[in-house]
């Protein structure tokens, strides 16, 4: 009896003694989150955000060139169209030309490819707008038939 | 670490990488790998050592507003992309111009019924792919998701303000080539 | 509580099935009798077999003589029809995420996915989409896992704390703003439902773990917000998601992973700012 008396004591001293100790100061975060390799990487956010306003921008356009044809249309549609349609496009194919089904190579060349396109596109409808109707003449032609 | 504010330090790392970009380099600036990346292609050349199978997604997954009309957006971006890029390119190689193109398909006298299906399927994906853009610009702000039956509210909606529109254009354009032929 | 002779007799029976289906024939289940027969088309796959391939194979169960959940047939087949289909589950309550599967063209969790009762049709059940089989319904999930891992799921502040001093201090407005973050259970329904994570799982993060970067990005009590979506800036980890909304769809959870990507696009592009942490009052 005496003995779990002398325990008891003991024990409330050593509690006490832990509640009034100092306690440890620590930084509760890990070793620098910035420089993980992930800050290597360009930052797309911008890119992004031009792209949507983009096509923010473009949203005009669509109806405007139901009612209002002509060279000058044909202009704006062919730079909004062929940015639009390229950045697209990458999208596209970065989504299904993946290294992993078709291999490094040719995934690399499907990268290439897509400049290759807008610029064909590029061209083709330059060149419809210089030296044929252009594109709202085209289609107000195909709409009267 | 110095306490340079992170917002410094990640322009710092861009412009830096921007001069290292026009020089020549095998791996280009726009295919670097964060750290997990490099992990995630590690990791499927592990799995597809092991020979495991890739369960199957296309084929199974249920038809569902959501990646069905996010699918069509896709297509039909891609099919009048190309129509541009074949038209475009076409008529500039081809022995003959638009107008005689037309001209030939007119010498057909398709009756308006017939024409006014290919004008649907020339109109319906440009007003989608339109409308439909709105709806996903409003997705990438958080905008008409705060749940599933907001989304697909806006996809009806979205599906058949394009098929009424589409129709309109196209009715109208029958209407004016019946008025065009009777004033002839 | 069976007889010995009972005993004896579903033992012989679960041993012949088990032979059957070894030895590769599909375990040919006597003829259901019964008002409401349904019938289970199953993926199998079994990677110690040499020259495997997946299969689909058709079971049939008794619905009144089996729970109202598909976890209760997945188990039900597994023993009394085919002790070999291997699956994972644990809690059985859609708390766990363990029972993540395809069922019926959906992902759901088996375990709070109600069997369809329409006898008429077959339930096809599939793993998860486009993941890595292990065998039959385990997928591999390790690279759900590390991407997880990746983006530090856990508090960290730009100043030393005192550990135990006192409380990090947070309003209830700014608790609120965790709801419907904090209670992803990580089965990975959503991230496998994304045609996004699918053809381009290594590079892209996925709706789950994004829905996670988001839940501590916009946390009072984080100081790194900053860092944590300047980790995710590049044209993969987060820009990949072309707002498809399968993942919002599918969740068994009904949480909303689309809304808190877009709120990872706003942040990033500087549409949205994470608001200040509210002084804390002690």
């Amino acid at each position: 009896m005496a003995a779990s008396l002398r325990h008891m004591a003991g024990f409330q001293k050593a509690f006490l003694m832990a509640r009034n100790a100092p306690r440890l100061s620590t930084a509760v975060r890990a070793a620098s989150t910035l420089n993980d390799g992930a800050s290597k990487v360009p930052d797309h956010s911008m890119h992004f955000k031009l792209e949507r306003l983009w096509a923010v921008g473009m949203l005009p356009i669509l109806p405007a060139s139901y009612f209002i044809h002509g060279p000058v249309m044909d202009a704006v549609l062919t730079v909004a169209l062929t940015l639009h349609i390229h950045w697209g496009v990458h999208g596209v194919v970065y989504d299904y030309a993946r290294p992993y089904v078709i291999g490094e190579a040719a995934a690399k060349a499907a990268h290439v490819g897509v400049y290759v396109l807008t610029g064909l596109l590029l061209a083709g409808l330059l060149h419809f707008n210089t030296n044929d109707v252009g594109i709202t003449k085209a289609f107000e032609l195909v709409f009267s038939l | 670490m110095i306490n340079i504010p992170s917002s410094i330090l990640c322009r710092m790392a861009a412009r830096s990488s921007i001069s290292r970009g026009f020089a020549t380099s095998v791996v280009t600036k726009s295919e670097a790998k964060t750290p997990i990346q490099k992990v995630g292609w590690e990791y499927l050349l592990k799995q597809r050592s092991k020979n495991r199978p890739i369960a199957p997604h296309l084929t199974i997954y249920q038809p569902q507003l959501t990646w069905m009309l996010s699918g069509f957006h896709r297509i039909s971006g891609c099919v009048m992309a190309g129509t541009l890029l074949v038209g475009g390119v076409g008529f500039a190689v081809l022995p003959f111009d638009f107008t005689t193109f037309v001209e030939f398909v007119r010498g057909w006298n398709l009756p308006c019924a017939v024409t006014a299906v290919f004008k649907y399927i020339i109109a319906f994906p440009i007003i989608f792919h339109t409308l439909n853009g709105i709806r996903f610009l409003g997705f990438d702000l958080a905008k008409g998701v705060d749940n599933i039956g907001q989304v697909y509210k806006s996809g009806w909606l979205v599906f058949a303000l394009s098929a009424v529109i589409a129709l309109a254009i196209v009715v109208n354009s029958c209407q004016n080539k019946n008025k065009a032929v009777k004033s002839a | 509580m069976l007889s010995r002779s009972a005993l004896l007799v579903h033992s012989t029976e679960l041993a012949l099935n088990a032979a059957r289906a070894a030895s590769g024939a599909a375990a040919a289940q006597p003829k259901k009798t019964g008002n409401r027969i349904k019938t289970f088309e199953i993926y199998r796959f079994n990677p110690e077999a040499p020259g495997a391939k997946p299969t689909i194979q058709k079971f049939d169960v008794d619905l009144d003589q089996c729970g109202t959940m598909v976890l209760d047939a997945l188990i039900k087949i597994k023993n009394e029809v085919d002790p070999t289909l291997t699956f994972r589950r644990s809690c059985r309550e859609g708390i766990c995420g363990s029972c993540a599967m395809n069922i019926g063209g959906q992902n759901t969790l088996a375990c709070i996915c109600k069997i369809d009762a329409d006898t008429s049709k077959s339930t096809k059940i599939y793993p998860l989409p486009h993941m890595f089989v292990v065998k039959d319904l385990v997928p591999d999930m390790n690279l759900f896992y590390q991407q997880y891992a990746s983006i530090q799921p856990w508090i960290q502040k730009k100043t030393p704390l005192t550990l135990g001093e006192k409380q990090m201090h947070q309003s209830v407005a700014e608790r609120d703003r965790l709801d419907g973050l904090y209670e992803c259970i990580l089965c990975a329904c959503c991230s496998t439902s994304c045609p996004s994570y699918w053809w381009n799982a290594d590079k892209y993060l996925g709706p789950a773990v994004l829905m996670q970067a988001y839940r501590w990005v916009i946390d009072s009590r984080d100081d790194y917000a900053t860092e944590r979506l300047h980790r995710m800036h590049d044209s993969f980890s987060a820009f990949k998601c072309h707002t498809i909304m399968n993942c919002t769809k599918t969740c068994p959870k009904h949480l909303n992973p689309a809304k808190a990507i877009g709120e990872i696009k706003s942040l990033l592009t500087g549409f949205k700012e994470k608001p200040a942490a509210e002084p804390s009052k002690f």
